[in-house]
C-alpha cells in the first residue's frame, strides 16, 4: 500500500511559553489522508483545526509526534522545500496571501520560487488561472477583485506549483455566500478532475457534507472520523463539540416527526428535496 | 471610491515607449537627465526640450495627464525662478529693470532672467522625462527592470532580489492599507472622534487612534503574508526564475543610438555658442 500523502502521527502542538501559560492547541492527533481524497476538517473556534493546517507543511512544527508528507518528515529542515512543493495552503484572508500587484505575477510567484523555466511558468500560470475561471482577470489588480475572486487567485497560485495536495485553512470564512460557492465549486472540480488531494478546514457544515470524509476536532483532539453520513449521524457528539447539523439535515429531522418514512441520512439540500419528492410520490401511489 | 486607486501613474497603452524594454527605459531616462545638466546654452537646451516634446508625443499619453505631473513641483519652479531672477548679479552694468521697494532696490539683470528661464526649462524637462518613464512602465515592470539592472551588485552580496521583493510587496499593499485606513477612520468617526476640524495639532492627536490599529493590523498582515510566502516555497535566496522576460529589441538599440546623437548634438552646440550658465 502506498504511503498516505499527509500523515499525522500522535501530534501535539503547544503555543507560547515565553510569557504566561503555554497553550496546547493540538493534542495527540493522528490521522492519514490518502492521495486523491477530499477530507473536511470540522471544528468550532479554538478547536485547533487551523493549527493543524499549518502543521501540514511545516509552517509549524509539532511539539511532539511527527507529521509526514509523502513520507518526508516536516521536522527535517532540508526537506521543507520538497514538502511545500507537495502541499500548499490557501489561507483565510485573501488579502494577506496575494503577493504581487498584478494577478498573473502573483500566480507566477510559486513557480518562480521553484525555478521553473520562464516559458513553462507562462503555461502553468495560464492553465491555473483557467482552472479557477480567472483567466480574463490575469492583468487585473488584486484590490479591484471581489473576495471570492481573490480567493480563487490564491488557489491558482498554489495550482501553478503543481502540488499534490492543497490545504484550505478556513478559506471560505471571510467570503459572502456567493464567494463561498465560487470557491467550493473550484475546489470540488480540482479534486474530481485533476485528482488533487484536498484537506478542507471549515466550520460550515454545508461544505463539509460535500467531502469524501469528515474529521471533527474538539479541544485539539480528533473526535470523529468517517464519511459525512456516519459523522453527522452522531448528533450528540457533534453538539458536545459545539457543532450543529447542516440545515437540510435539521429540517429533515423535524419533518421526520411527521413523516417517519423519511430516511435518516439526509445531509444536503438535494438529498432532502429528493427524499421529499420520493415520499410524496409514494403517498400519491398509496392514495390511488 | 477606493477601487479607483491605481498605483504609480501608469497609463495603459501600446506606444513605442510602452513597448520598450524597462531596463533600457531606466538607463536612457537616467542618461537624458545627465544630458539635461550638460547643457550650457539655450541652443543645446532647446534641442533637449524638443526631444522631450517628441518623446511625449510618441508616448501618446494625454497632455492633461502630463501637465498634472508638473503640479507638485510648480511651487518649486516658481520659487527657484524668482530667487534666480532676483539674486543673480549681472556682469553688465545695465540692468533690465530697477524697482525701488521701500529701502531696497530690486534689480533684474539679463543674466538673472536667462538663468531663471534656463532652470525652469531644465526642471520641466527633468519632470517630463521621468514622468514619461512612469507613465509608460507598470510599477511591477519598473521593479523587474531595476532588479535586473542592479543584479551585478548581488555578487557584492547586496541583496538585490530581496529589495525587489520588498518593493513588490510595498506596491501590492498600498491600496490594501489605504482601504484599511479608510475603514478605521470611519469606525473612529462613528465613535465620535473628530478627524477633520480643529487645529493641526488637534488633528494630529485625533489621528493617533487611527494609526495604532493600522499598525497592529499591518503587523498581523505581515505575519500571515510570511506564512503564505513560505508556503509557496519562497526562501529569500537569490535564485528564482521569473515569468517576465526582458528582451532588448531593435527599437531599444535605436533609442539608445538616438540618445547618443542627441548627446553629441548637445556637446557640439555647447561648443559653438557661448554659455549662458
Amino acid at each position: 500500500m502506498p504511503s498516505p500523502l499527509i500523515e499525522f502521527q500522535n501530534v501535539s502542538f503547544t503555543y507560547g511559553g515565553e510569557e504566561g501559560e503555554p497553550v496546547p492547541a493540538v493534542r495527540e492527533l493522528s490521522f492519514a489522508v490518502p492521495r486523491g481524497e477530499f477530507v473536511a476538517v470540522l471544528g468550532h473556534n479554538g478547536s485547533g483545526k487551523s493549527t493543524a493546517a499549518k502543521l501540514c507543511n511545516g509552517l509549524l512544527l509539532p511539539t511532539e509526534g511527527k507529521v509526514l508528507v509523502d513520507g518526508l518528515d516536516t521536522a527535517d529542515e532540508a526537506q521543507l522545500f520538497d514538502i511545500r512543493r507537495r502541499v500548499g495552503i490557501v489561507f483565510q484572508n485573501p488579502d494577506n496571501q496575494i503577493i504581487a500587484a498584478i494577478i498573473e505575477d502573483d500566480v507566477a510567484f510559486g513557480p518562480e520560487n521553484l525555478n521553473v523555466p520562464p516559458a513553462e511558468i507562462r503555461t502553468r500560470v495560464d492553465e491555473a488561472l483557467k482552472a479557477v475561471g480567472m483567466f480574463e482577470h490575469r492583468l487585473a489588480e488584486p484590490h479591484k477583485l471581489s473576495g471570492g475572486q481573490k480567493q480563487r487567485v490564491a488557489i491558482a497560485g498554489i495550482l501553478a506549483m503543481r502540488n499534490d495536495a492543497i490545504v484550505f485553512d478556513e478559506a471560505t470564512a471571510m467570503l459572502d455566500p456567493r464567494g463561498r460557492r465560487e470557491v467550493m465549486d473550484a475546489v470540488l472540480r480540482l479534486n474530481r478532475e485533476q485528482g488533487i488531494t484536498v484537506l478542507f478546514i471549515t466550520h460550515f457544515m454545508e461544505e463539509a457534507v460535500l467531502a469524501d470524509r469528515v474529521l471533527v476536532m474538539d479541544e485539539g483532539r480528533l473526535l470523529l472520523d468517517g464519511t459525512p453520513q456516519a459523522v453527522f449521524a452522531q448528533q450528540n457528539a457533534l453538539r458536545a463539540a459545539g457543532l450543529e447539523l447542516p440545515i437540510p439535515a435539521l429540517f429533515a429531522q423535524k419533518l421526520r416527526a411527521h413523516f417517519p418514512a423519511l430516511p435518516e441520512d439526509i445531509l444536503t439540500e438535494e438529498d432532502c428535496a429528493r427524499a421529499i419528492f420520493r415520499l410524496f410520490a409514494q403517498k400519491g401511489g398509496n392514495a390511488q | 471610491m477606493i477601487k479607483e486607486i491605481t498605483i504609480g501613474q501608469y497609463y495603459a497603452g501600446s506606444s513605442p515607449l510602452h513597448r520598450m524594454d524597462a531596463r533600457m527605459k531606466l538607463l536612457l531616462t537616467l542618461a537624458f537627465m545627465v544630458v539635461i545638466f550638460l547643457c550650457k546654452n539655450f541652443f543645446s537646451l532647446g534641442l533637449l526640450a524638443a526631444c522631450a516634446a517628441v518623446l511625449a508625443l510618441l508616448s501618446r499619453v494625454p497632455g492633461g495627464m502630463l501637465l498634472r505631473s508638473f503640479r507638485p513641483i510648480l511651487m518649486l519652479v516658481v520659487f527657484t525662478s524668482v530667487l534666480n531672477l532676483l539674486y543673480t548679479n549681472g556682469a553688465d552694468t545695465h540692468p533690465l529693470l530697477e524697482l525701488p521697494v521701500w529701502r531696497w532696490t530690486l534689480v533684474i539683470t539679463r543674466e538673472g532672467l536667462f538663468i531663471a528661464v534656463f532652470t525652469t526649462v531644465r526642471i520641466l524637462c527633468l519632470i517630463l522625462v521621468s514622468s514619461l518613464l512612469t507613465y509608460t512602465t507598470t510599477p511591477s515592470m519598473l521593479t523587474t527592470g531595476l532588479e535586473r539592472l542592479l543584479s551585478p551588485l548581488a555578487r557584492l552580496r547586496v541583496p538585490v532580489s530581496v529589495f525587489a521583493m520588498m518593493m513588490t510587496l510595498a506596491l501590492r499593499f498600498v491600496p490594501t492599507l489605504i482601504e484599511e485606513t479608510d475603514r478605521i477612520m470611519s469606525a473612529q468617526k462613528s465613535r465620535g472622534s473628530n478627524l477633520e476640524t480643529g487645529s493641526l495639532l488637534k488633528r494630529i492627536k485625533a489621528f493617533v487612534p487611527v494609526l495604532v490599529p493600522l499598525f497592529v493590523s499591518a503587523f498581523r498582515r505581515a505575519a500571515e503574508l510570511a506564512y503564505a510566502m513560505e508556503s509557496r516555497c519562497y526562501t529569500g535566496s537569490g535564485t528564482r526564475t521569473s515569468l517576465k522576460q526582458l528582451r532588448l529589441r531593435l527599437p531599444d538599440y535605436l533609442a539608445a543610438f538616438c540618445l547618443l546623437l542627441v548627446m553629441a548634438g548637445v556637446v557640439a552646440l555647447n561648443r559653438f555658442f557661448t554659455a549662458v550658465i
